[in-house]
């Protein structure tokens, strides 16, 4: 962007177009995931979880390395599930890409406050892991 | 129950979910729990894995409009992010010694106190920004901004936001004990305490919860919550319902929005308490 046009920031208009672009990939991505791994889960006939009591997901799913090897086999649970992951990483690229947006336009005090959002986020996401 | 049928009508109970979600900035949570709850006999901490799931679905497939069209104040919403993904962080680990039936009880009192609170006039209606003093800390951090109406664009501006700041930290602790994106108490805070348009609290809300949802996502999914079989038709449905919701917000008049916002949040609350009473959470 700044470099076709080195003298004009980015209009908040324009930060806010690649925004919403941003949003609709990842639902969009996250929605042939899901509705992939739906469909192929009822094709072959895949059982109901279990969804009382309690017993946590199946072993595997609770980490994004483990569904994103489910999903890589084509399994249709791993597909589901990493289209749940892509939509959960949606709103953190959303606090990146304002990161740079407001870099662009020379707002320092957003960008500091948009690190704070995002390390709050990578922290939460950490934490999440190791908890 | 065929898998068939379970996924249809969970999809089907998600898109009214969207909808509402993205009409009322509340993200639609409140309804996908009293669903796969009441309804379906799913285990509360499933429900609340997948209603965090809808949540950031119907923020993300409604923001996208909201932004595009004018409605989303981008820059008062980044602010207000770090109060509620401080919150949010700190109330994935509070849930975690908290017993179902203790959770049920709050996110109950939470829903009758939010309705009470929105049937009420608003104490000042915003009016043009030409009519009222600018607020030096909100003009410092630039958040005086316009949104689209029938009548073409109109400015407001932005007051009181260190009393928003304080509530919407309470309100990132609230919603991950509670697994809803909080969007009561974020519309609540913008309508209330800061005055703003009420379009411009319900999509400012819609755009924020998805982050605060994210925050704790991590903490659920080492937790076992998110199970993936549950959350895809429940997301698929509320993406598609968030994308209807935009399509009705842009011609809804405001106390009509008012009213959907009391209704919904006091019928989740209803069923909640009923379900508490039974001893069935």
């Amino acid at each position: 962007m700044t470099a076709t046009m080195p003298n004009s920031k980015p209009t908040l208009s324009k930060v806010n177009a690649w925004l919403a672009r941003l949003m609709i990939a990842g639902v969009c991505l996250c929605a042939v995931l899901c509705a992939t791994g739906l469909v192929l889960s009822l094709i072959r006939g895949v059982p109901r979880a279990t969804l009382k009591p309690f017993k946590g997901v199946a072993e595997g799913f609770t980490t994004p390395s483990g569904v994103w090897a489910s999903a890589t086999r084509l399994e249709p649970t791993g597909l589901m599930a990493l289209g749940v992951l892509v939509l959960i990483a949606t709103p953190v690229a959303r606090v990146a890409f304002s990161l740079v947006a407001f870099s662009l336009e020379r707002d320092r005090l957003y960008v500091v406050i948009t690190s704070i959002v995002l390390a709050l986020l990578a922290s939460g996401m950490f934490f999440g892991l190791v908890d | 129950m065929t898998p068939l049928v379970f996924a249809a009508l969970v999809f089907a109970g998600s898109v009214a979910a969207g909808c509402l979600g993205a009409l009322t900035g509340l993200g639609g949570g409140v309804v996908v729990i009293s669903m796969l709850v009441l309804g379906f006999g799913v285990d509360l901490r499933y429900a609340i894995g997948a209603s965090l799931v809808a949540v950031i679905a119907t923020s993300t497939g409604s923001a996208a409009a909201y932004v595009r069209e004018g409605y989303t104040n981008t820059r008062l919403a980044m602010l207000l992010e770090v109060a509620t993904a401080a919150g949010a962080i700190t109330g994935a680990y509070v849930a975690g010694f908290l017993r179902s039936d203790v959770i049920v009880y709050v996110f109950a009192a939470v829903l009758f106190w939010s309705a009470w609170n929105a049937m009420r006039e608003p104490v000042a209606s915003p009016t043009a920004a030409q009519d009222q003093t600018p607020d030096p800390l909100a003009t410092r951090l630039n958040l005086d901004s316009s949104y689209p109406t029938p009548k073409g664009l109109q400015t407001y501006r932005v007051r009181n936001v260190p009393g928003a700041f304080v509530v919407m930290l309470l309100a990132g602790v609230l919603s991950a004990v509670v697994g809803i994106g909080s969007g009561v108490f974020k519309v609540l805070a913008m309508d209330r305490l800061m005055h703003l348009p009420f379009k411009v609290s319900t999509t400012t809300s819609n755009f924020m919860i998805g982050v605060t949802a994210a925050a704790s996502a991590g903490v659920y999914l080492h937790r076992g919550q998110l199970e993936p079989t549950l959350c895809a038709p429940v997301a698929l449905g509320a993406m598609a319902g968030a994308l209807i919701g935009t399509k009705i917000l842009a011609k809804a008049k405001v106390p009509w929005l008012r009213v959907v916002f009391a209704i919904t949040i006091a019928v989740s609350g209803v069923q909640m308490v009923i379900r508490a009473f039974q001893g069935n959470v």
